[in-house]
Formats: C-alpha cells, sequence, structure tokens
C-alpha cells in the first residue's frame, strides 16, 4: 500500500517537472545566448529579429563626434526621453569623450545577446556602437509610475502616511530610508519563465536567522511559474501548507511594519510590479497587530488589542452563537430576553440556521459589491444594503430584528482585524461553524473550534510553530505579541525567530 | 517540508508541554462523576480521596520516568524488548515484552472507547436530548482521527493550547461555588474507619489513569528537561483540581445528595449563578467547553494507541493514518458495547482496577528487571550499560 | 502533501454525513411552549389525581417585544389545566393539548398547594429531579389555598404574573426578607439527614400575591408554617440575614411606636458538652445562639424621655428582648410545635459533637428535647436622618 503510494506521489512529481521543463524553454531562455558581433548592423539586426520587430522598439541611429557610427535601442514609454536624448544622444555627439563616461549612471556592457534583450526589455536603453562588439546598457527606466501614496489597505490614525507602490527599487529605497543599517541586505532573484518579475529577499544580517534566509532563497529558487504578477504568487508558491486558510506570511504596504519585522529578525520578500511586501516567517498573532500599537502609549496599545482580539471572536462565533442559543439552549437566555427573541422571530419563516446563513450571505455580497464598486458609490451601497435592505427585512417579517445585530456586529468586528487576509479567513470559517452549530449546538460549535485549534497548532511558517507565543508557551514573547509592555521591558526581540542577536537594546531606559 | 521541520528544538516537547499532556489526558469524564465516586466511601471526607489516592500515581508516574530516563529518546514499545532480552537477545526480547505491550495498547484502547461513551451518555442525558449517542461518539472520534493525521509535535502543542481551556472551567465553577458553601458539611473530618477510608482513596486512584500514556510520550522530550519534574507536576495540577471540585461539591451539597445526582459536577454548575453574566444556565456552556478535555484525554489516549501500534510494526506515518481510520470501526463497536448507564460505571470501575494494576505492574517489573541488569553487567565490565 | 488531502477529505467527509443526517435536537424558539410556572393541586374528590396548571406567556402579546402586537395585556399568558396520576402522566395529557413541545427549561415558579404539601411532596419531587431541562434555582412555593389560583392572578404591573411573584422573591431575597429556598436547596434539604426542608409560603390574591412566611416540613410533608415575624430570627440565626424591621410600642409614652432595621447580623453558634465519649444521653449538650445585629431606628412615632445615651441604651435593651422573645417563640413551635429542624442545627452538630452526641441520638425524634438558647446583642448604630 504504502509502496505504491510512494510511486505513485514520485511518478506525479516527475510528471509535474517535465511539463514545467518543457515551458521553460519558451520564454527567455528560448533565445540563444550568443556572442553578438562587433557590426552595428548586424547587431541591430539581430536585436530586432529577436523581439520580433516589436512596433514599440525604437532604434535611433546616430553617429558620435569621433565618427563612429551609433545607434540606441529602447522600448518606447519604458525610458526617460530625457534621459536619451540629453545625457546619451547630445552628450555622445557633441564631446568626443568615449563611450564609458556618459552621464547615465550604471553603465554596464556586455557581449551577451540574452542579457541585452533582457536589459532592453526592462527598459534600458542600449548603446550599440559599430566596430565594437558589445553593447552598452544605460539605466534609463522612467516610465510613467505610481507616486508614494498613502497605504488604501492598512490606514492608521497615528504614523507614516507612505506606502510602497509598484515599483521594487522605489520598495527598496522606502526601506533602506528607514533603516541606514549597513547590514540590511537585498538579495536579487528574478522569478517567473515569461514576466521576468524581480524580486528583493530582505533581512538584516546579524538578526535574521541563517537557515530561514536560506530556506526562503531556496523556494524562491525552485519556484516554476510562468508568471508572477503580484506576491500573493510568491505568497502561495512558497507556503508551508496550502490547505490551510490562514495566511502563513504576512503581506503589507506598509514600509514601517517591514522595517520593524525586519528587525524582529524576519525575512521581507518585495516583488517588482505590487505594492504588496510579504513577511516571513508569520505567526497567527501578528495578523492582529498593527504598527500603531507601538507609536501609541502601551496602555491604549494593549487595550486596542484586546479590542481586536475580541472582534475577532464576535466575527467568527457571534452568529453561530446565536444559532445554538436560539434552537438549542434557549434556557441559557434570561426568560425576559427569550420572551421577546420568540416574539420577533414568530413570523420568521425559516430556522435560525438558515436565516442566518441568508442574511451573512448578503453581508457577504454587499462587502464583495462595495470593495469592487468605484469609491464614491461603495459607502452608498452599504447604506443602502444595511439599512434599507435589513430594515425592510424585518418588517417584511423574513428575518428578527436580534439577527440583524448580529449580522452587523459580526461584520464590523471582522473589518477590526488589521490584516485583510486573515479576516477572509475567519469570515469564511464562519459558515461551517454556522452549519455545526445548525447541527449540535454548542457542542458543535466547540468540535469546530477544536478542529480550527488542532489545525493552528500543526501550522508551521518556515519552521516556526504558528500559534507561537501561546504554543508553544513563550512568556518573553507574549509581552509583545498578546499584550504591549512599554518599551522598558521589550530590550530583547521575540525569540521564537531565533533572531541572531537577542538584545534590542542595552543599559537602562 | 522544509529542513527547518528537522530542527530538533521543534520536536521534543518542553517541560510546560509534558506537564499538559499529562494533566489534561487525566482530566476527562471522571471528574464529571468524582464528587459522587469518592464521597460513597469516605463520605464527608471525600476530598482527602484524590489527595491520598494520588500517592499511588505519584509513584508510577516516577517509575515511568526513570525508566523513560534510561533509555532515553525510546518508547516503552522500543525499550521493552531491550529490558526483557538485552541487546544480545533481540527476538527472546520481543516475544517477552509482547504480552505487556499488547495489554498496555488493550487498556489504551478500551479506556479510550469508554470514555467517549461516558461523554457521549452526559451530552445526550444533559444536553442534546433527541441527538443519537452514536452521533456524539463518532464526532469525538473523528476529532480524535484528526489529531492523529498529524505529527507528534501537534499533539503537544495542542494540549499547551487547549490546557487553559480546561483548568479555567473547573477552577471557575469550584470558586464560584464556593459563596454558597455549608463548611459544616465537610465536619466531621474522619468519621469512617481507617480501612474504609484507605479502600476509599485507593478506588480514587483510578480517576488518575491515562498517565501510562507517558510510557510513550516521554521519549520526546527535550534531552535536558526534567521528566519527574513534569510528571509530578501533571499529577499534582489534577490532584489540585480534583480535590477542589470534590470539595466544593460537598460544600455546597453535602454527602448524602451527592449520592443521589448522577453526574455531581452538572449539577454544581447547574447552582452556579453568576451576577451580571448575560447567560443564566452554564450547564450547557461548560459541557461545551468540556469537550476540549474529553479530546485531551480521548485524543491522547487514541494517538498513544495508534503510535505504539506504529512502533510495534515500525511503520511510517502513512501507516498511522491508515491505522487511525480504520481502528475507529472497533472502537465504535467497544465504545456502544455496554447497554445503559449503571453497566458504563461498572465497567468504568473494573477497567479502573486493571488500568491501576497494570500501570503499576508493568513498569514495576520492568525496572527491577532492568536494575537487575544493570547490576549484573556493572559486576562484569565495569563500564556504564547501554545509553 | 498527502496529510492535507486527507484531512480535508476527513473533514468534508464528516460536514456532508452529518449535513445529511439531520439536526435532531435543533428546535426553535417558536417551535417550543415555554411553561413559565408550573401549579400542582389535588383534584376535588378525588384521591391521588393532581391538577397540573401551567401558565404560558404568549410572545407576540407581550408588549415591547415586537413592533406589531403589544399591548392588550390581559392575555398576555394563557392559562391551562389538566389532570394526572403523576406529574408526568399530567404533562402528557398537556402535551397532547398543545401544538408544540413543552420546554422547562424556563419554569422559574413551582406552585404547589399546601393541601397537596401536606399529603407529601417525594413523588412530585422525584419528576423534577430527573427532568435535566428543570433548573435548580428555580422557586418552588407552598401555596396557602389553591395553587392555580396564583397562576391565575393578575397583578397588572407586569404582564407575566408569575415573574411578579418570582421578582417578589428575588428582591425578598436580595433584601434578606426572604429565605434563598431555591429548588437545589430543597433537594438538598431532603437527602441531608441532619436538616428538615422548608419552602416559602404564600398566599394568592386575585390581583396580587403576598408572602406570608415559610412552610415548615418533617420528612416530605408539611407541617405548618411559620409567619413573617417568625421566619426572620430563623434567618438571623441561620443564614445570618438582616430580617425584616421590628416595630414595637415604645414604653413610657402613649401609643408611640419605635421601629429598628437590622443591618449587619453575626450569628455564632456555642456548642457545650465534652466531647469524651462513652457518655449516653446528651448530658451537657446544649447550643446557644450569639447573634449581633447592627442596626437604625427608622422610625420613632413619638419622642421618649430622657438624654441621648440613655435612651440608646434603653432602646437597644428594648429590642434585645423583643428579638429574643421572637426567636424563642420560633425555637418553640419549631421544636414542639413541628419537630422539625429547619435551622441545619442538626448539621453543626454532627459536625463538631459526632462521637459523643451525634452517634448514640436520633436527631430526628431528639430534635424535639434539645436544649436551644439564643442570646442577642442589640448595637444601635445611626437614628436615620433625624437627631433624636
Amino acid at each position: 500500500m504504502s509502496q505504491f503510494w510512494k510511486a505513485w506521489e514520485k511518478r506525479k512529481a516527475s510528471l509535474r517537472a517535465a511539463v514545467l521543463d518543457q515551458h521553460a524553454n519558451k520564454s527567455m531562455e528560448s533565445v540563444p545566448d550568443t556572442i553578438l558581433s562587433s557590426s552595428l548592423e548586424e547587431n541591430i539586426a539581430l536585436l530586432e529579429k529577436q523581439l520580433g520587430k516589436s512596433d514599440d522598439l525604437v532604434v535611433r541611429r546616430f553617429t558620435v563626434k569621433n565618427g563612429t557610427e551609433a545607434a540606441i535601442l529602447f522600448i518606447d514609454g519604458m525610458v526617460d526621453r530625457n534621459v536619451v536624448s540629453e545625457y546619451i544622444i547630445r552628450f555622445m555627439t557633441s564631446t568626443s569623450v568615449t563611450y564609458e563616461k556618459t552621464a547615465v549612471n550604471e553603465l554596464e556592457s556586455t557581449d551577451r545577446l540574452r542579457q541585452t534583450i533582457r536589459n532592453i526589455l526592462s527598459g534600458n536603453a542600449v548603446l550599440v556602437l559599430e566596430g565594437q562588439n558589445k553593447v552598452f546598457l544605460n539605466n534609463t527606466r522612467g516610465w510613467e509610475r505610481r507616486g508614494v501614496e498613502e497605504p488604501k489597505t492598512e490606514s492608521v490614525v497615528r504614523g507614516p502616511r507612505d506606502g510602497f507602490a509598484e515599483t521594487l527599487c522605489v520598495n527598496s529605497a522606502l526601506i533602506r530610508s528607514r533603516l541606514k543599517d549597513p547590514n540590511l541586505r537585498l538579495k536579487h532573484f528574478v522569478v517567473g519563465q515569461r514576466t521576468q518579475t524581480d524580486i528583493y529577499v530582505t533581512y538584516i544580517e546579524g538578526i535574521a536567522h541563517p537557515p530561514i534566509v536560506q530556506e526562503i532563497c531556496r523556494r524562491i529558487e525552485h519556484i516554476n511559474i510562468d508568471a508572477i504578477l503580484e506576491s500573493g504568487y510568491i505568497e502561495q508558491m512558497i507556503q508551508d501548507s496550502r490547505w490551510s486558510p490562514f495566511p502563513q506570511i504576512q503581506n503589507t504596504e506598509r514600509p514601517d511594519k517591514v522595517v520593524a519585522n525586519l528587525l524582529e529578525g524576519k525575512v521581507a520578500i518585495l516583488v517588482d510590479g505590487t505594492p504588496f511586501a510579504l513577511v516571513a516567517p508569520a505567526v497567527f498573532s501578528q495578523f492582529y497587530q498593527s504598527p500603531e500599537d507601538y507609536y501609541e502609549r502601551f496602555y491604549i496599545a494593549t487595550f486596542i488589542r484586546m479590542i481586536r482580539g475580541a472582534s475577532m471572536i464576535i466575527a467568527l462565533l457571534l452568529p453561530s452563537l446565536y444559532i445554538a442559543f436560539s434552537s438549542f439552549h434557549p434556557e441559557m437566555i434570561p426568560s425576559r430576553l427569550v420572551i421577546a427573541m420568540a416574539a420577533g422571530r414568530s413570523t420568521v419563516p425559516f430556522p435560525s440556521v438558515m436565516e442566518a446563513l441568508i442574511m451573512e450571505v448578503a453581508i457577504e455580497i454587499l462587502r464583495e459589491a462595495s470593495v469592487r464598486l468605484p469609491g464614491p458609490i461603495g459607502p452608498t451601497i452599504g447604506i443602502v444594503g444595511a439599512l434599507v435592505v435589513g430594515e425592510a427585512a424585518v418588517s417584511a417579517g423574513l428575518v428578527s430584528p436580534v439577527m440583524v445585530i448580529i449580522v452587523a456586529l459580526t461584520t464590523i468586528g471582522s473589518f477590526a482585524t488589521p490584516s485583510y487576509s486573515a479576516a477572509i479567513a475567519i469570515r469564511m470559517l464562519r459558515f461551517p461553524l454556522m452549519l455545526l452549530a445548525g447541527m449540535f449546538g454548542l457542542y458543535g460549535i466547540m468540535l469546530f473550534i477544536i478542529i480550527i485549534l488542532v489545525h493552528l497548532s500543526s501550522l508551521k511558517s518556515f519552521g516556526v510553530p504558528y500559534m507561537t507565543p501561546v504554543s508553544p508557551i513563550n512568556l518573553a514573547a507574549m509581552r509583545d505579541m498578546v499584550i504591549r509592555m512599554p518599551f522598558k521591558w521589550l530590550k530583547r526581540r521575540p525569540t521564537m525567530f531565533h533572531p541572531q542577536d537577542e538584545i534590542r537594546k542595552e543599559g537602562r531606559q | 517540508m522544509g529542513q527547518l521541520g528537522k530542527d530538533p528544538q521543534h520536536n521534543t516537547f518542553s517541560l510546560w508541554q509534558m506537564t499538559s499532556i499529562i494533566t489534561s489526558t487525566l482530566i476527562g469524564v471522571g471528574i464529571l462523576t468524582l464528587p459522587r465516586t469518592t464521597t460513597e466511601k469516605m463520605l464527608e471526607a471525600g476530598w482527602l480521596a484524590p489527595i491520598l489516592g494520588s500517592i499511588f500515581a505519584f509513584f508510577v508516574i516516577w517509575l515511568i520516568a526513570v525508566l523513560s530516563r534510561r533509555f532515553p529518546g525510546l518508547t516503552f514499545i522500543q525499550y521493552s524488548p531491550i529490558v526483557w532480552g538485552g541487546h544480545e537477545h533481540s527476538r527472546l526480547g520481543f516475544w517477552l515484552s509482547l504480552p505487556w505491550i499488547l495489554i498496555f495498547i488493550g487498556v489504551l484502547f478500551v479506556s479510550t472507547a469508554i470514555t467517549s461513551r461516558i461523554f457521549g451518555e452526559v451530552v445526550v442525558t444533559a444536553v442534546l436530548q433527541d441527538t443519537p449517542l452514536e452521533v456524539i461518539i463518532v464526532s469525538m472520534f473523528v476529532l480524535a482521527v484528526f489529531l492523529c493525521l498529524h505529527e507528534l509535535d501537534t499533539l503537544a502543542r495542542v494540549n499547551e493550547i487547549l490546557f487553559p481551556l480546561i483548568l479555567f472551567p473547573v477552577l471557575f465553577i469550584a470558586f464560584a461555588s464556593f459563596q454558597k458553601a455549608e463548611w459544616n458539611n465537610i465536619l466531621p473530618l474522619i468519621r469512617v474507619p481507617l480501612k474504609t477510608a484507605i479502600m476509599g482513596s485507593f478506588e480514587t486512584s483510578y480517576s488518575f489513569h491515562g498517565y501510562e500514556i507517558m510510557l510513550i510520550f516521554f521519549a520526546f522530550a527535550h534531552g535536558d528537561t526534567g521528566k519527574v519534574k513534569a510528571g509530578f507536576y501533571g499529577i499534582g495540577i489534577s490532584v489540585f483540581v480534583y480535590t477542589l471540585i470534590v470539595l466544593a461539591g460537598i460544600v455546597v451539597f453535602g454527602y448524602e445528595e451527592l449520592q443521589k445526582v448522577t453526574w455531581p459536577t452538572l449539577e454544581l454548575v447547574k447552582t452556579t449563578q453568576v451576577p451580571g453574566l448575560i447567560l443564566e444556565r452554564l450547564e450547557s456552556a461548560f459541557l461545551a467547553v468540556w469537550v476540549a478535555a474529553v479530546f485531551t484525554t480521548v485524543a491522547n489516549g487514541y494517538y498513544a494507541l495508534i503510535y505504539s501500534l506504529r512502533q510495534l510494526l515500525k511503520k511510517g506515518m502513512l501507516f498511522q493514518r491508515i491505522a487511525s481510520i480504520v481502528l475507529v470501526i472497533p472502537l465504535f463497536f467497544v465504545a456502544i458495547r455496554p447497554q445503559n448507564i449503571v453497566e458504563i460505571f461498572n465497567v468504568t470501575t473494573f477497567l479502573g482496577y486493571t488500568t491501576v494494576w497494570i500501570s503499576v505492574v508493568s513498569p514495576l517489573i520492568h525496572w527491577l528487571i532492568m536494575l537487575y541488569r544493570d547490576r549484573g553487567r556493572r559486576t562484569e565490565k565495569r563500564s556504564d550499560a547501554h545509553g | 502533501m498527502a496529510k492535507g488531502r486527507v484531512s480535508v477529505c476527513c473533514l468534508l467527509l464528516f460536514l456532508m454525513m452529518s449535513l445529511l443526517t439531520g439536526c435532531w435536537d435543533r428546535r426553535e424558539l417558536e417551535e417550543r411552549t415555554s411553561v413559565i410556572a408550573i401549579g400542582i393541586d389535588m383534584v376535588e374528590g378525588k384521591k391521588n389525581m393532581y391538577k397540573l396548571t401551567v401558565q404560558i406567556p404568549i410572545p407576540i402579546k407581550i408588549a415591547g417585544s415586537s413592533g406589531q402586537g403589544g399591548g392588550g395585556n390581559k392575555d398576555a399568558v394563557k392559562i391551562m389545566s389538566v389532570t394526572g396520576k403523576t406529574v408526568v402522566d399530567a404533562s402528557n395529557n398537556l402535551q397532547q393539548r398543545l401544538n408544540q413541545r413543552i420546554f422547562l427549561g424556563h419554569t422559574r415558579v413551582l406552585a404547589i398547594s399546601e393541601e397537596v404539601a401536606r399529603r407529601g411532596i417525594d413523588d412530585i419531587i422525584d419528576a423534577f429531579r430527573r427532568d435535566p431541562q428543570i433548573r435548580r434555582l428555580m422557586w418552588p412555593v407552598i401555596v396557602q389555598g389553591k395553587a392555580s389560583d396564583l397562576l391565575e392572578m393578575k397583578p397588572g404591573l407586569i404582564q407575566i404574573p408569575v415573574v411578579f411573584l418570582m421578582d417578589l422573591i428575588e428582591n425578598g431575597t436580595k433584601m434578606g426578607i426572604i429565605p434563598d429556598q431555591t429548588m437545589g436547596e430543597y433537594l438538598i434539604q431532603t437527602s441531608n439527614e441532619t436538616m428538615q426542608p422548608m419552602l416559602n409560603y404564600v398566599k394568592a390574591y386575585k390581583d396580587d400575591v403576598k408572602w406570608k412566611g415559610v412552610a415548615v416540613f418533617r420528612g416530605q410533608k408539611m407541617v405548618g408554617s411559620l409567619n413573617d415575624i417568625q421566619t426572620w430570627p430563623l434567618l438571623q440565626l441561620r443564614d445570618e440575614k438582616r430580617g425584616g424591621d421590628v416595630v414595637v410600642p415604645l414604653p413610657g409614652t402613649k401609643g408611640g411606636y419605635v421601629a429598628f432595621r437590622p443591618h449587619f447580623v453575626t450569628t455564632k453558634l456555642k456548642m457545650n458538652g465534652s466531647h469524651a465519649a462513652g457518655q449516653k444521653h446528651h448530658n451537657g449538650h446544649a447550643v446557644t445562639y450569639f447573634c449581633e445585629v447592627q442596626g437604625d431606628i427608622v422610625e420613632m412615632t413619638q419622642k421618649p424621655q430622657g438624654s441621648p445615651e440613655e435612651v440608646i441604651r434603653m432602646l437597644q435593651k428594648l429590642f434585645k428582648e423583643e428579638m429574643e422573645k421572637r426567636a424563642r417563640k420560633m425555637l418553640d413551635i419549631l421544636q414542639n410545635q413541628y419537630n422539625s429542624d429547619i435551622l441545619k442545627l442538626g448539621l453543626a452538630l454532627r459536625g463538631h459533637h459526632y462521637n459523643d452526641y451525634w452517634r448514640h441520638h436520633n436527631w430526628f425524634k431528639d430534635f424535639k428535647e434539645f436544649p436551644i438558647d439564643v442570646k442577642y446583642t442589640v448595637k444601635l448604630r445611626r437614628l436615620g436622618m433625624e437627631m433624636h
């Protein structure tokens, strides 16, 4: 039995690998990695041929002051035209200095075709000279990009207002500008056979646990996919358990959050083309933390964390508790309230499970609709949906008034979670919980909670148990995770990420 | 998955984890009837029974810890053949140790089945009266199987995380009911003859059974953690909880009333009224939270059972998963075997006696043989025996 | 990744199975007939037939419960009566007349008529003890006259009549003037060999209800009752509750009265008698209740003569004597009339004098002859908002 199983697994893996190998040849590797010739025309023809005579490829020929024929090749729209014309063409046509001294930064040369193509495609201008069997790569990247704006998904009352943008170098600069540590390391990877997406694995050497960094790099190198359009692709390719509804890697738009996590010994992954950076390893409790917790005084921060915990419990349990109490254990509701609830329910034609399911699905639809709608209309839909439909449903006798309160509280509770991906997991788990509550009452709720807890305990994120610091218990880390102690007591970094340098600061406050 | 998972720090149990495994295995359905069973013979002094009865448990857990310390990293299944046959006669050792291992597995099997049956019985009588008993039992087994699908370190973490969830409701109920205490109920301190008291305490000692799973789980302790310490902490906490709940039962009800109710702890919950709490009758909530306590008892026992089988047959994780699913079927039939509540309590009492003897005799014999062998070897070679 | 797949499959299978098989215990709020009070009477003219009266609130008729309906509070509850040989028999008959299943989880009051109580209520209580829906914190009361009268009264202040009684008792226990006699307490007292049970004793009128004291039991049979004035010393001695105000004529005045309100009561039970074994009979066994009462003067219809110090001393003596008199009266009734230890004295004796007294005596019989004394200490603390 087990032999068979193993063989089957092996075969499937080899098939998968074979398919991916085939795909891999189609993209950049299809470009022959030949050495360029010394003829200008030949090189231009070669490059044009490889790019399929694409119409946005600009080939601008000119003569250098010393008489050499030259051409500059770039993709229209991806380069800063000002730089190309002012600093390369005009400079080279008017002065007789050698080409190595153009004013553009990052001037490199190569004689490889594949590297040349890759540079053209990533927005660099390629200078080809007659008689040289190599080309010069100029960093002229300058396409239209969104500037640094306030993060949309993680807003804070107090705290920096800048968020990541879609450009990798901007994002890494945002981190660098906050963390002037010479030990900050950015490791470059290129992932995706067709998209050739740039990725930075960022960590602080001397704090981050080297095996964790190595493991992350190893997993990124093993990614075999044709396109990376968002960091979510990376997240799903390198996470530990793909069956889990819970996010095992944190994503954030906030540079301050990334820096704080780097300082705890975690590793950040920046992906070109998305404002969402990934932070790994992640533990469950950090999805209920916000950078603001550290900007406010500790009483307030601790209190707010408790509120968040309560709202998570409300979002997960409230509808199923309502079902359990009203249809299984009415003796637990105070007598006066039970009569009022029975009166409210007397016209409702469905059992309370159905009532709750219908209302919860409705509210999920409303939520999704208001996310998709253009900005100004979103809130309107919320008002129409929540107020008008809710009120009408109650007066039509379709749902009981208590149910409307429950649904509203549940939804608001789920929005109090700072992390969208954790909130959506909780919202999803609500539904099986409601079904089980409709079958076994409180007993069913507890069954499912135990299943969730077993699952959470079995999860690991890059070797760090997901439920730390609750289990395995880590009292030192609890100071910073569950509650927030004053900085005076936060002298050590949380040990569960195995930081090499445990001391955060020396001496007295 | 990655090499990180193989970090030895992650796959071993800390002191606290072992403590919580022991305590949460011990605290299960027994506590629901404990105030009645202890006062049956000891009358007002019933709360002394857990304390006296625990002496036994302390002794056995010490034996188990000592055995495990002698064979670090090995479970009972692995070291029993070594004890019986030494390294030279491994085949003989295997056959000699087989009966002990089989008895161990058998006891785990029956007690797991009966525990889930009793819990099903409570749920069906007190909360879900129209739900078939079988459904409750099966749902409990589903949870146990779900845990068995995971690695061993998950078990430790689950116990750790459920530990407060088990302790909190009992402590809450006990302390809340002290408000209604009638302290004259525990007087006179001892009126029964000493012999009866000892018999009564001995009967209580079977409410401590469950620690025998540490024959397996002590093998996975961190190298330097005190196993004896963990065992003593674990049993100590259980003794504290047991004593507290029996004391609460006696001072609130008096022993006469305790004899009349089937589930005294549940009745204790019924009399508890928390001012300012929105909810009125807490017994359904208590039973729901108590699922966690019963789950840890059933699932830990079942996990130990499956893991022993896996080691006995020298199989891997896949076998564990398949076996845990397959074995549920006979387990279920054992669980529904007793016909009524009286029969169940008879089985529990019988099982209690047997478990106590087996869990004492088996480690004791192993320990004695080991002492004998060690002595022989020492005189022979003057060198340390197998480590 | 076999683990993930297997566990997901398992969970799905379990979920599907349970979904397909259904939900056995699910019964919505409106699918239950919540009985809020039960009354038990004898059927007139028939032996061994009980009449069970129940009070069922009608949710939509309760004002303020939902938008529609409300008002018309005359019919906020439905009252039904059935007969049967036992309680369960009668409730089966009741079920046959109801469209939804009877739900006893919200039963707050069990009214038993005095007639039934005097015949013994052990057969009635058994059904309530077995049913898991029944609260241990339910209020059983003995009704002077017919129990159904209590359920049929219309207090007007509140829509569900029985809630009126419930609030009355609950507030009374909070104030310390009504004993906290719940179902659970009653059950404990019946099973405990050292004490006798008691229950609150009420009388129903057409539109309200009055608390009349406690019904005293011997075994499970009611043997008589204590009125309110006699119950308060019981509360002071047994539970250290404060009891009601003491109103007595003020000496030295013409028709003047003075009222004393106890606030804090501490009672110490002093037990005399040797611990030495081997002695027969209670030679020297006796108990004395030392009860210290602190309280205020709340009314003085005429002013007494003398300096304030003298007045206070005089009043303290006056109340001490009055309260001792009342307590002795209560003890006298319990010992000589009813021979029923509802004081929990036996429990204390068993606890402290097990070998030298308890083993040689049958408390059930001997309570009558046991010497009990009461000593009060009254401490006047304040005179209210008025000096003098």
